[in-house]
């Protein structure tokens, strides 16, 4: 649906009639209400709400009506709605929406004989005293024209079937203030709008309701059957599977309401016992910050006990330098005289052997004796070796013993890997490590400051502890309530068998009951399949929805799972996933992002809903970061076919400064409200369509305030 | 992803029902999703009526046998 233009008369702030147009215009969807506080910006939503549903802007899902009372402060009074003691200066008050139904919608309004075009809803109240108190304020019954002009009846009914349901809008129109409560307490009330969005509630209302029917024809068919006996026996069968089946759903019952308490007392101890869990993850951080550091600190001491133990090698170093050449030399003269005494040694043997040969006088093959001429020969030849030993001899050195030991130490050298440079390095990326965890721990240290009590540290423990045991008795409830509905599944399907069965005894029933029961089975079985295959499907396209809106949105994206960064169970309860896959347990310094997932889970849930409907929030940007209000504007368009944004001028300016240009090109009016007269209160309009004109008016607006504000 | 009609319309050709029969039952279950153990019973009497009127339309029709 889309919200065409809302008529205020004398409500809130707004004396007389006052007509706001918040018409889309194709594709610049997005309209700029701007106005200080007070100026008359929530009035509107307020109104949108009441209007529609009778219900609170400033709530959530499951909010209570208004009630005579909340009415008689919706009056205008002169001097503000502050002083809502005083007696409304008007008597009468109304809120008139214009709306054209979404184009889903179409067919079903046809189907009703109603006309697809523009409705007008009106919900009027009045005093008919002078000083009212809450039991004189009439309120007649809320009004609805179709575009004929003409009245119709059953408006409550037309918004619920046409328009926006009431627990949808909830997701969709709201105060910023209570943004973060849309992830923050994703509670039972909350997942059971979530399925009513998604139709999940009414398939499994089909379901439940097709049961009974089927049960109901199936006693009708069997009835009237032949075998009696056999009937009675059957029927007992499926008495007792039907008494079984009630008993389990009472312990799912009573697990269930053990489940909400238990959840209850979760959230309770985390709302009320906040400051502790915060205390206690900033012990943790900084303990396990301490723990880092000290390791650090080991490992750099121990390449300090490298670092230092090479050093004391510098002197080897120097007389490695300085000997080096004569080293080389030495070891090139030690391979000379090797070479020597080798050739010494072949000679020897040579020698050694014309000995023998001498010696003995005689061929040791023929054993004949040798010539004197062989002999003489031998003798020369043994002379000559003997000069040429005496030769090699005179070619080898001495080596210097201390020079030896020199050699030692080169090769030593050598084999060594002697590098101070890196360990130098390595150290000094130990200490800018120590010195980054030492700043961290300072931080931390600070901010712990106001939880110094010795007591507090142990009763954060406490309270740590006490929720992962709720967290383990809710995980614990949730299993068993799973196996509950296993069991009760099982029951049913024995149950449905037996019907079946009863359904076939009575073959002298009815055509047309057995028909009806085959019609109800079939509708069973389909809503059965589908509601499974559909709740599948929306779980996982919120999930993607949300999760490419957040990772699209975030300015920690560290924080969140790569590529799974939101987790919707079976029970539609959402949840971020840390970088580990397991929920993530929100601290303070993530507070904004977490309103960047409440933002993308709006959008999440739109797609996956297949629905249309406007989306207004109020004074939303206040607690972003420059950032995430730049990553979250460019994609503002895209939420659905109609956006309202209330915003503070501070917040305007804000968005001036930050918002990329495709989010300026969808916004199609800027309307500035004013309620700066302080003796009337009355909200007046200014609407602009041109943005730097909005800029200006903003500064201006600014300006005069800031001046005003002094004055008083 | 299908949409929700076009999830529910596969398991209706599954189970040889009429759409129409399908989104009118749908369209009681959505219309009356207000809390209440009478509107329970307001909602499966009417079904009852939707599977009565379908009956006899195919009154004529031969009737399948039961598998």
């Amino acid at each position: 649906m889309i919200i065409e233009r809302v008529t205020l008369t004398n409500f809130g702030s707004y004396r007389g009639s006052t007509q706001i147009d918040l018409s889309p215009d194709g594709e610049k969807n997005i309209t700029l209400i701007v106005g200080h506080g007070g100026a008359g910006k929530t009035n509107i939503g307020k109104a949108i709400r009441w209007a529609l549903y009778n219900l609170k802007f400033e709530g959530r899902a499951g909010d209570k009506e208004y009630l005579k009372e909340d009415v008689l402060g919706l009056f205008f009074r002169e001097g503000g709605g502050a002083l809502a003691n005083k007696p409304p200066t008007e008597t009468s008050l109304s809120v008139k929406l214009e709306i054209w139904p979404g184009e889903a919608v179409r067919p079903a309004l046809v189907a009703h004989d109603l006309k697809f075009g523009k409705y007008v809803l009106e919900r009027r109240a009045s005093v008919g005293k002078i000083v009212p108190s809450a039991r004189d304020v009439i309120l007649p019954p809320l009004s609805l024209k179709g575009p004929n002009q003409r009245e119709l009846p059953d408006a409550e009914g037309f918004i619920e079937e046409f328009l926006l349901p009431a627990s949808t809008s909830t997701f969709f129109m709201f105060h910023g203030d209570r943004v973060r409560d849309l992830t923050a307490q994703i509670d039972q009330p909350v997942t059971d709008s979530i399925k009513q969005i998604l139709d999940v509630t009414a398939m499994n209302n089909a379901v439940s309701d097709l049961k009974v029917v089927l049960a109901q024809l199936a006693r009708k068919v069997a009835a009237t059957s032949d075998d009696e006996e056999q009937r009675v026996r059957k029927q007992a069968a499926w008495d007792n599977q039907d008494v079984e089946e009630r008993r389990q759903l009472d312990i799912k019952k009573e697990k269930e309401d053990l489940l909400k308490q238990a959840r209850l007392a979760a959230e309770s101890l985390e709302s009320e016992q906040g400051d502790l869990l915060e205390a206690a993850g900033l012990f943790a951080q900084y303990d396990s910050k301490e723990k880092r550091k000290n390791e650090l600190e080991e490992e750099c001491d121990a390449v300090d006990q490298q670092l230092r133990t090479l050093i004391d090698q510098v002197p080897k170093e120097i007389l490695y330098h300085t000997l080096y050449k004569r080293a080389v030399d030495l070891r090139g003269q030690d391979a000379d005289n090797q070479a020597h005494e080798k050739n010494i040694e072949s000679l020897d043997a040579k020698k050694n052997q014309l000995r023998q040969l001498l010696a003995q006088r005689r061929c040791p093959v023929c054993k004949q004796a040798y010539a004197d001429s062989m002999l003489s020969s031998y003798k020369k030849e043994i002379e000559r070796i003997e000069s040429d030993i005496k030769k090699e001899a005179a070619g080898i050195e001495p080596l210097d013993p201390a020079l030896a030991e020199i050699m030692q130490i080169v090769l030593r050298f050598e084999s060594s890997k002697y590098d101070p440079a890196a360990l130098r390095k390595k150290r000094h990326e130990y200490r800018v490590k120590i010195t980054d965890l030492e700043t961290e721990i300072e931080t931390l240290k600070a901010k712990l400051k106001k939880f110094h009590s010795a007591d507090i540290r142990k009763q954060a423990a406490h309270v740590e502890v006490d929720l992962k045991q709720k967290n383990i008795e809710i995980g614990a409830l949730q299993n068993s309530i799973k196996e509950l509905d296993r069991v009760v599944s099982e029951i049913q399907k024995h149950k449905l068998a037996l019907q079946k069965d009863l359904y076939q005894l009575g073959g002298v029933g009815s055509t047309l009951l057995r028909k009806q029961h085959k019609l109800a089975d079939a509708l069973h079985e389909t809503f059965s399949d589908a509601v499974i295959e559909l709740a599948d499907d929306k779980r996982q396209e919120i999930a993607r929805e949300t999760g490419d809106m957040l990772m699209k949105v975030t300015i920690k994206p560290e924080l969140f799972h790569k590529t799974n960064p939101i987790d919707v169970d079976d029970d539609f309860q959402v949840r971020a996933m840390n970088y580990e896959g397991n929920p993530l347990v929100w601290t303070a310094e993530s507070s904004s992002e977490r309103e960047v997932l409440a933002v993308s889970f709006i959008y999440g849930l739109l797609k996956a809903s297949e629905r249309e409907a406007p989306v207004i929030l109020d004074t939303f940007f206040g607690n972003l970061d420059p950032n995430q209000i730049r990553n979250l504007t460019g994609h503002l368009s895209s939420f659905g076919s109609q956006v309202v944004l209330m915003t503070t001028v501070t917040e305007f300016l804000d968005l001036v400064r930050e918002a990329p240009a495709s989010f300026w090109q969808h916004v199609c009016r800027y309307i500035f409200l004013r309620n700066s007269d302080r003796t009337d209160f009355v909200t007046k309009l200014k609407v602009i369509t041109d943005q730097v004109e909005a800029q200006r008016e903003a500064e201006e607006e600014k300006k005069e305030f800031a001046i005003k504000e002094v004055k008083i | 992803m299908p949409s929700k009609v076009e999830i529910l319309n596969k398991y209706a050709k599954k189970h040889n029902l009429t759409a129409s029969l399908l989104s009118k039952v749908f369209e009681i279950e959505r219309a009356h999703l207000r809390p209440g153990e009478s509107e329970k019973h307001f909602r499966q009497e009417e079904i009852l009526e939707v599977l009565k009127e379908e009956a006899v339309q195919t009154d004529n029709t031969p009737e399948v046998s039961e598998s």
